[in-house]
């Protein structure tokens, strides 16, 4: 199930953030949303997650308006994972049975259990099934709450900068994890990142925002040294390392 | 590579434990009944109490038992439960752990509220005109009315600061706190021009007493207690969601401003029945979900019934304490319960990690 936002405005007050923006994003991939702070990105994942009602356009859940659906249908197709989790002392496991909440309507139940377990298992965190969540190290936390979107079962997963506040290791897994599980479930994922190399990486599909508009989308090629200095509002040079690319900041401003 | 321990064995061996505390304290509950009954003014043994209990024979020992004794325990069931389970939902809607029936004011409310009933009550007599509606009321009835209303209004001023500043939860607790001491001092104000007999009526209102309730008050209590019981329960997974933040809470269909609005609602209108039959039982929304977060953690499924059990439990040793610590006076239990807050809030303060951590 893809998704698609046509016309979409949204201000804040009297400020306009976004400004008559359209895009179709398919499923299976991930869809990267890259800008400099206060483009608008958190506000875009926002107004697709349905926090936030644009003031104009629309946002399509494949063919039906999101603005049609219920709380409850949009939590059986849209996972939503913010930049800062909430700790608690909340037990792990019982955090990803919240997962399982938009699908079961008055208890969860063994299948549930099992498939909470099975997740656990799979991205190999059975350790942390009996912590609380303020127990949790930032890198672990952040995993933790992808695996919870993971056992809702979406069909898009909406990540706010997922990889903000981890060290390279835990992006690199975080990032893998991301990719894995987009791929195995055909969803339509969609992040934010400040980190233009991990963009590069783990990315197949572009958005470049600056000045409440879209600067560019598509495939690798919108990735390109012109559009990013644009973006950034600086001179950038692109190289190609083995399978790599890597994009650097001109040696002077 | 796969963990050694299989997290399905280990969170049922989890859950297992957490159900045990739960059976254990419900168990609890039935020896300290039995003491409360039999305890109190009129010496009574087991038989006398099972006699007047069960038959008709012996007509004063069923008066006691009828009219003190039962009231007074199932008074202390529901306003323990009441309160305990409203301090747990007010901490999980407002992300505050210091959220209580007391903190927020709905108490002082109340008790502002009854000062003014007490002495609108003496003035009936020299301003005709002015109370003249009320003059068909009996006194108890319009003190009651008038604490009841004033802690309505509390709840609903700060229901409105909620909604007005949805993202500053935290500091509905300090609005709660002005609002306690402005009816404090209300209070004091009414105090200072009241007569001897109205300042003793005053003063004996704001300690909670379990014995002031009759069996009409107690249904209507009951009524409140199970509705809002029932609300709490069927919400127990959003509450567990809400912990997650808001904005996840709502991704996983939990309508977060509803929710929020609707169960302080419910909570404060349970807590201010209770506060208006008994007067205030002090800090019991405060101490009862933090012992039980302590023994099960976070999770509402459970927090949920431990928390009304150790509430309902509290209020009864308080109660039976009240009676026996200077014996032949009997304290109010209010009395005991303030006395057990202070060490709370200081445990709170100081040793949080300890008090709150999730096993």
């Amino acid at each position: 199930m893809g998704i698609e936002f046509k016309q979409l405005s949204f201000a804040y007050g009297g400020q306009q953030v976004l400004d008559k923006i359209s895009c179709r994003l398919r499923p299976g991939c991930v869809h990267v949303v890259l800008g400099i702070n206060g483009a608008g990105k958190s506000t875009l994942i926002k107004l697709l997650a349905g926090f936030l009602k644009p003031g104009e356009g629309s946002v399509l859940l494949g063919n039906k308006p999101l603005k049609d659906l219920t709380l409850h249908q949009r939590a059986q197709r849209i996972a939503y994972v913010p930049q800062q989790q909430q700790t608690s002392y909340l037990l792990v496991f019982d955090y990803l049975l919240l997962g399982r909440k938009p699908h079961r309507y008055w208890q969860s139940g063994r299948a549930d259990d099992a498939l909470v377990c099975a997740m656990l298992e799979r991205l190999d965190l059975s350790h942390l099934a009996q912590r609380a969540l303020s127990q949790l190290s930032g890198g672990e936390l952040q995993k933790i709450a992808l695996a919870r979107a993971f056992v809702q079962e979406p069909k898009v997963l909406l990540l706010d900068e997922p990889t903000s506040s981890l060290d390279l290791k835990n992006q690199l897994e975080v990032m893998e994890m991301i990719a894995l599980e987009t791929s195995a479930k055909n969803l339509t994922t969609i992040i934010t990142v400040h980190d233009v190399n991990l963009a590069l990486r783990f990315a197949e599909s572009f958005v470049l925002m600056k000045d409440r508009k879209i600067l560019a989308f598509g495939d690798l090629e919108v990735m390109s040294p012109e559009h990013l200095s644009q973006l950034y509002g600086l001179p950038l040079r692109m190289y190609r390392q083995g399978n790599c690319l890597q994009v650097v900041p001109e040696n002077n401003l | 590579m796969s963990a050694i321990v299989c997290p399905e064995r280990s969170q049922g061996s989890y859950r297992r434990r957490r159900l045990y505390w739960l059976g254990f304290f419900a168990l609890l509950l039935l020896p300290a009944a039995g003491l409360m009954l039999l305890s109190g003014a009129v010496e009574l043994s087991s038989l006398q109490l099972l006699e007047g209990l069960f038959s008709y024979h012996d007509d004063v020992t069923r008066l006691v038992v009828w009219e003190i004794r039962l009231p007074r325990l199932i008074g202390a069931l529901l306003g323990g439960v009441s309160l305990a389970l409203s301090g747990t939902v007010l901490q999980a809607v407002l992300k505050n752990p210091l959220a209580a029936p007391t903190t927020l004011g709905i108490a002082q409310g109340a008790a502002f509220g009854a000062a003014l009933g007490i002495t609108c009550s003496g003035l009936r007599g020299t301003f005709p005109t002015l109370f003249g509606a009320l003059t068909g009321l009996a006194g108890s009835v319009m003190v009651s009315l008038f604490a009841f209303i004033f802690s309505l209004l509390t709840t609903g001023v700060i229901i409105l600061l909620t909604h007005l500043r949805q993202s500053g939860k935290e500091s509905i607790i300090l609005a709660g706190v002005a609002l306690s001491s402005l009816f404090m001092a209300g209070t004091t104000f009414l105090q200072y021009f009241a007569d001897e007999t109205q300042l003793a009526m005053i003063v004996h209102w704001t300690f909670g007493d379990l014995a002031r309730a009759s069996w009409p008050e107690l249904y209507l209590m009951g009524f409140v207690t199970v509705l809002a019981t029932g609300y709490f329960f069927a919400n127990r997974r959003n509450y567990n969601a809400l912990l997650a933040g808001d904005d996840v809470a709502q991704s996983l269909g939990v309508s977060v401003v509803r929710l929020r609005l609707t169960t302080m609602s419910i909570a404060t209108l349970a807590t201010a029945v209770t506060v208006t039959f008994f007067g205030i039982l002090g800090f019991i929304g405060l101490i009862a979900p933090h012992m039980a977060r302590r023994l099960v953690g976070s999770n509402h499924s459970y927090l949920l019934p431990l928390a009304a059990i150790l509430g309902a439990l509290i209020l009864i040793f308080a109660d039976l304490a009240g009676q026996l610590l200077l014996d032949p006076v009997a304290l109010p239990a209010g009395v005991i319960t303030s006395f057990l807050g202070a060490p709370v809030f200081l445990l709170l303060l100081f040793g949080r990690r300890g008090l709150e951590r999730g096993d």
